[in-house]
């Protein structure tokens, strides 16, 4: 992996945050605290004159690491966040397509019927995922949240889709352009606390984080960031190999997306 | 090292071999695991692999074999990235390939030689439409090689036809032509045997010459500044603006001109990258305080005096649907971040994306055709010609989310 131009990154995504901002009334980010979301909200606080100026939302299905509930804790506190936490219902299996399918969100779904929120900031990127790569920046869902990915609006330049009859939300996608190690060179840059897990403890690390059912450390020593950034410029290993191989799959994650999924 | 990043859009007919090309390159070149290959295979429609399914991963894309919506995709070579902008070639898709396209500086050109299929309208009005949005160069691949007995004489005669059309629209952009088989991989990555006839370098060395030479962006030709507003709080008597800077420099403490109510005001404090500063330049997003407010709104546009609105735009337009320009219609430009609306739309004149010919025109732009046009705002508004601004110079033509056309400024 190359790192591309950081500060052309990062103009480019702070239009994006801000375009959400001003076209949405009522606008909230989803925060799994993870690397990228948590960048995403780094460059908020750069975008919006230091303060994140809308709620994080963290559906939680209470099966998150440890380390995961205590650096949302401390960081919500240090940025004074507006957090918002939903509980998600456990129903049935609790990995792959039925927890994150239905589980999460429905949580989210039951969230957004409360508070009426217009626009989704989602922290994805599009080397992630062929699906992904397939996002606009500015997406609708539809009322029952499906993502109508065989019809999706042209959007050309800057100007992005607004919400329309028929749609609950736009999803608002400012991480789409940037690759995983730039992520980790807009953390080192901006200093952005980070959850211990990515760190290696005794040979593994977590490189890319769900929740404790569904996501496996990979081997390796990278326990600081400059060792992160080494690693993954010559990693041949994919990002989300750690993850659940059912919901991996392209059909498994375009079933998902198309549901609501991330 | 930071990278230089070049971004490559791919036009052409449906099933010229777009995302074969691509495909295969991102094979050829070691970008795609063994993992993504692996899974794409399970899918494979005949039991036999495709390579356009690593482009294709919606589950539809590959049972339809066709490409639905743009993707992209990213090669790294010696310190460079290369991305590759996939689109659907199907006429009704024409919005999600300009959602694509609109985004390249260089294209790729795919025009099959397989008997029955050669130079396509289709593959004319892609042209056409990047050569509108501006792109520096273009590669033309001659594909399927295979398929026509690797003969020098169809390839020569298809490069005479794109040749003869491209002087016919004033396509006057550096060009490369080269015969290929992406599905094969013949002349990709390496030279193909079975083109001896054929003495200059493959696929992958000619892009990357070209990204080089041609793939930098655009340098503005207006140097005053142009700053869009994307949002404006008001705090204790005075407007904190936000936006970014499509040219030219802002300074603090400068007089800048509010457009288009024409509003002259001092720039009090200045803030770019997450900190005060004294000045910033074209690229940056900024957030500016300035004395009073009221004065300023989303869309307006912040100059150094330069520059004035208009309530008249000359421009070139390409219509995707039908548009009676004598029917009301709630229709909206979309300038950048802004929406325009129009009192009338005039007709000058036709162009035919298929031959280049001008001709009159009538009060209905039919669908897939281009025409010149006088736009009546309701309001005055700052543009520049296209090749002039680019960002302040293109715009698309709505109803609703639903792309009508695009057009440029003339």
């Amino acid at each position: 992996m190359i790192q591309q131009d950081l500060d052309k990154l990062e103009e480019k995504s702070v239009f994006v945050l801000r375009e959400a901002k001003a076209k949405f009334k009522n606008i909230a980010a989803l925060w799994s605290m993870g690397k990228d979301s948590t960048a995403m909200l780094a460059l908020a606080r750069k975008a919006f004159l230091g303060k994140v100026p809308f709620p994080v939302i963290h559906i939680d299905n209470s099966i998150d690491f440890p380390e995961t509930y205590k650096f949302r804790e401390e960081l919500a506190k240090k940025w004074n966040l507006d957090l918002i936490v939903v509980k998600s219902e456990i129903r049935g299996e609790l990995s792959g397509f039925a927890c994150c399918g239905s589980n999460k969100t429905d949580a989210l779904k039951k969230l957004m019927d409360e508070r009426n929120f217009d626009a989704l900031i989602v922290s994805i990127r599009r080397d992630e995922h062929g699906i992904r790569a397939k996002e606009r920046t500015f997406s609708p869902r539809t009322k029952d949240f499906k993502w109508e990915y065989k019809d999706q609006p042209a959007e050309l330049w800057g100007n992005y889709s607004s919400k329309m009859d028929g749609t609950s939300h736009l999803r608002v996608h400012p991480l789409l352009d940037w690759n995983e190690i730039d992520i980790w060179n807009f953390i080192k840059k901006e200093n952005v606390p980070m959850n211990p897990l990515y760190f290696a403890k005794d040979g593994w690390r977590y490189r890319s984080l769900g929740c404790t059912h569904c996501t496996v450390p990979l081997k390796s020593n990278a326990d600081t960031i400059d060792k992160i950034i080494e690693e993954l410029e010559t990693t041949k290993t994919e990002e989300r190999s750690g993850r659940s191989q059912d919901k991996e799959q392209e059909y498994t994650m375009a079933r998902l997306r198309a549901l609501g999924y991330m | 090292m930071v990278a230089n990043k070049y971004v490559i859009t791919l036009l052409g007919e449906k099933d010229h071999g777009k995302s074969t090309f691509i495909g295969n390159l991102l094979i050829a070149t070691g970008t795609v695991s063994e993992h993504r290959i692996k899974d794409a295979e399970k899918y494979a429609k005949s039991g036999r692999f495709e390579p356009a399914y690593i482009l294709d991963s919606f589950p539809e894309e590959r049972s339809q074999e066709m490409t639905i919506d743009t993707t992209r995709a990213e090669i790294e070579q010696d310190g460079n990235i290369y991305e590759f902008i996939d689109v659907p070639g199907h006429l009704e898709l024409i919005k999600n390939m300009l959602s694509g396209a609109s985004n390249g500086d260089l294209a790729i050109l795919m025009v099959s030689a397989k008997s029955g299929e050669g130079f396509q309208p289709q593959t004319k009005r892609h042209i056409f439409l990047s050569n509108l949005l501006g792109i520096n160069a273009m590669i033309v691949a001659v594909n399927k090689m295979d398929l026509s007995g690797y003969d020098k004489d169809i390839f020569d005669r298809i490069c005479s036809e794109v040749k003869l059309y491209l002087d016919a629209i004033g396509f006057n952009k550096p060009l490369h032509f080269i015969p290929i088989s992406a599905y094969g991989n013949e002349n990709i990555v390496s030279r193909s045997d079975n083109m001896p006839w054929y003495n200059n370098k493959p696929m992958f060395d000619t892009i990357r010459e070209f990204a080089s030479e041609y793939g930098h962006g655009d340098t503005p030709k207006i140097k005053g500044l142009r700053l869009i507003v994307q949002d404006v709080i008001e705090d204790n008597g005075k407007s904190i603006v936000f936006g970014q800077i499509y040219s030219g420099t802002i300074l603090v403490n400068a007089n800048v001109r509010i457009e288009p109510t024409g509003s002259m005001e001092k720039v009090l404090e200045l803030h770019a990258k997450g900190k005060a500063t004294d000045s910033a330049e074209a690229g940056t997003n900024v957030v500016i305080k300035l004395e009073g407010t009221g004065f300023v709104k989303r869309g307006d546009i912040i100059t150094d005096g330069s520059g004035s609105s208009m309530l008249k735009i000359k421009a070139k337009v390409f219509l995707i649907r039908q548009l009676d320009v004598v029917k009301p219609q709630k229709l909206v430009f979309k300038f950048n971040n802004n929406d325009l609306v129009a009192s009338a739309i005039v007709p000058k004149g036709s162009i035919s994306p298929e031959t280049g010919i001008y001709g009159p025109a009538g009060n209905i732009l039919y669908e897939n055709t281009s025409a010149l046009v006088d736009i009546h705002l309701t309001k005055p508004y700052l543009v520049e010609r296209f090749e002039d601004l680019r960002e302040l110079g293109r715009f698309g033509i709505f109803e609703g989310n639903d792309l009508i056309g695009i057009g440029v400024v003339v």
